[in-house]
């Protein structure tokens, strides 16, 4: 088949990749215990292409929504790959943890299928079981078990798509039943892999090592599609290998010479204090040019303790970049790097806290913050930044974040009250407070209450939902926030949860299963939980339970807005 | 398999990484899937393994799934370290 000709498609890339090098590495898709898989541009055309036709012959048209749900595998790149190849509408989602209640997630994964009226869920047996799929079809959409497709020669499909058209579908956070399809175009893909490829200065020369899920933007975009579309080569850890052997990741930089790796901020403190020189062996980390922080709050001090951990390895100070993402702008607003490095400031505590003015502590005695900046902004990309009125602030003060930029997303996928409240003439409404100093942009906090540990995002309102179903809590009478913890590089789940029954509370009884529900429902642990007697909790004058008032009275933080990042 | 040894890992776990250090641990008490301990603590277990019993889990074998447990725990020890 002769490549074709225009490159305005995600679709004719990929096959023109394949028709010039298809024995080129795309993935090598590392396995604990030696099992690796390497994915070459012809595995990842042709293994897609066969798993696009499984999908089409179980009826999934052109422009139709399919759900990948697989483990860390080649599979998992060929049929999210494949679906696009096929026209079709990928999405991906986490597969569910052992931790998972399996029929509550099933409901929810059911209760998302039919929203967004999913034709075809592409997963393995094994998580098909769990889910106790019948017969084959789950939530009005079909089921095609990956692992029980023998590899054969399929057709590969002609380029049919168009620029304007969605392409696929990258989820937001919360849970299931909250996620949002954030839909994007082929144009607005390659507009950020070419605008983002020269902010990085990403070269053929470069190869990308990556543990991230594929269920996250970071993940989806920076280190699977944008390698893709530029033919940068990947070698990737799966997350849950990863978590048990961060060191694993060092050892594959030394082996692959990698020069690339996104991280959220907590894996810098994880990798600094969690891995030992044993496991690292002679390993060198020379050859990064860019560790790039990104996808929670930064902090300065992390930076400091991975590069004084990691110096003698060869880590270098520039080296440390940061990023400011979003799934709406389909990933990178800003930047910084070797040429533009993030610029550290110290903050005068007191007029940031009370009145979003950031002034630079002149005084080393002034009480102060510390922010880290996320760069400068993507070329093609302009944010204002916005009081509760929606008017523009000058610089050094606090508002929310809007964006435009030719990467915005076309909506989310059958939610147009959403898509209306996010886009609004043209500008995305990211949620994200922050401001901008000298070409700078600073994050500072979530208008939303968002709260990110370890680089996974959870509503509070799902956490609150969720403990107050617990028999014994008094429904409704639930807070769940997260406290930033410099030294872990993240954030602390804290709840505080009125019970029922005077003599629950802190019942250790309960606690354990306000911590079980938890863990079944959204598979994050709470760090510190406090069960207290009922009408302890403050109301607001409108009598709403406010989260931070309650933070501030019973952990005695000064949490609230806005948060330091 | 060993009392002495599942004792000395629920005591550090309990001691150490449990997020309710009150919460006794029995030998089958839920770790992770309870909520008790974070996935990412699992790290500070292996590490523990091989400094108190000298044993190192390869990567195929640690995951928070066959952690979940102090007796599944002591079974990893014992599959991969011999008996103690």
């Amino acid at each position: 088949m002769a490549g074709p000709r225009s490159r305005d498609t995600l679709q004719a890339i990929l096959l023109d990749h394949y028709a010039r090098a298809p024995e080129q590495l795309y993935v090598r898709c590392v396995q604990p215990g030696g099992r690796d898989e390497r994915v070459t541009y012809r595995r990842l055309i042709e293994r897609g292409s066969q798993l696009a036709a499984a999908t089409a012959a179980l009826g999934a048209r052109p422009g139709d929504v399919v759900i990948v749900v697989l483990p860390h595998s080649a599979d998992l790149f060929c049929a999210f790959f494949g679906a696009i190849l096929g026209g079709q509408v990928p999405a991906i989602l986490s597969v569910p943890s052992f931790k998972l209640d399996a029929a509550y997630y099933r409901r929810e994964i059911e209760g998302l299928l039919r929203r967004i009226e999913a034709a075809v869920l592409v997963t393995d047996a094994e998580t098909a079981a769990r889910l106790e799929v019948q017969g084959d079809s789950i939530g009005g959409s079909r089921v095609l078990l990956a692992d029980r497709l023998p590899a054969a020669a399929a057709p590969i499909p002609s380029p049919t798509a168009r620029s304007e058209d969605v392409v696929l579908l990258q989820h937001s956070s919360g849970s299931t039943g909250l996620k949002k399809g954030v839909a994007l175009s082929n144009r607005a893909i390659l507009d950020q892999v070419n605008a983002y490829r020269d902010e990085i200065s990403l070269s053929p020369e470069d190869r990308i090592a990556s543990w991230l899920p594929l269920y996250h933007d970071m993940g989806l975009i920076a280190c699977t599609i944008v390698p893709a579309l530029t033919a940068v080569p990947v070698s990737a850890l799966g997350p849950l290998h990863w978590v048990t052997s961060p060191a694993s990741l060092l050892k594959l930089i030394h082996e692959d010479r990698c020069t690339l790796a996104w991280m959220p901020n907590f894996a810098y403190d994880f990798l600094a204090t969690r891995v030992r020189k044993s496991q690292i062996g002679d390993a060198r980390l020379d050859t990064m040019r860019a560790w790039i922080n990104c996808s929670e709050p930064t902090f300065a001090q992390s930076h400091r303790r991975f590069f004084e951990r990691f110096a003698p390895l060869g880590v270098r100070a520039d080296t440390l970049w940061t990023c400011y993402a979003a799934a709406e702008t389909t990933f990178a607003i800003s930047q910084s790097s070797t040429a533009f490095p993030a610029r550290v400031e110290r903050l005068e505590r007191e007029r940031f806290l009370a009145g979003g003015e950031a002034v630079a502590a002149a005084d080393p005695a002034t009480p102060a913050i510390e922010l880290l900046s996320g760069g400068r902004l993507l070329p093609g990309t302009t944010v204002r930044i916005v009081d509760e009125a929606g008017k523009d602030l000058p610089e050094r003060r606090v508002g929310e974040i809007a964006i435009r930029s030719g990467s915005l997303f076309s909506g989310y996928m059958k939610d147009p009250e959403s898509t209306a409240k996010a886009l609004r003439d043209g500008w995305y409404l990211s949620g994200d407070l922050g401001f901008v100093a000298d070409g700078h942009l600073f994050i500072t906090g979530r208008k939303k209450d968002l709260i990110i540990i370890a680089g996974r995002n959870y509503y509070p309102q799902d956490i609150e939902r969720i403990v107050s179903e617990v028999e014994g809590i008094y429904a409704g009478r639930v807070v769940a926030l997260g406290v930033d913890d410099p030294s872990l590089g993240t954030q602390r789940l804290v709840v505080l949860a009125e019970v029922a029954d005077p003599a629950l509370a802190d019942s250790p009884e309960l606690a354990g299963a306000v911590r079980a529900a938890v863990s079944a429902h959204l598979d994050c642990a709470i760090d510190e939980l406090r069960l207290l007697p009922h009408m302890s909790l403050l109301k607001t004058s409108s009598g709403k339970i406010a989260r931070a008032p309650n933070l501030a009275r019973f952990i005695g933080t000064g949490g609230g807005a806005p948060a330091t990042s | 398999m060993s009392d002495s040894r599942q004792a000395k890992l629920a005591t550090f776990i309990q001691t150490k990484l449990s997020k309710d250090p009150r919460k006794v641990l029995e030998p089958d008490t839920a770790l992770v899937s309870s909520g008790l301990v974070d996935s990412l603590s699992l790290i500070q277990v292996l590490a523990f393994i091989e400094d108190e019993f000298q044993v190192v889990i390869p990567d195929e074998a640690a995951t928070a799934e066959s952690m979940n447990t102090v007796r599944k725990i002591d079974a990893l020890i014992d599959t991969y370290g011999g008996s103690a």
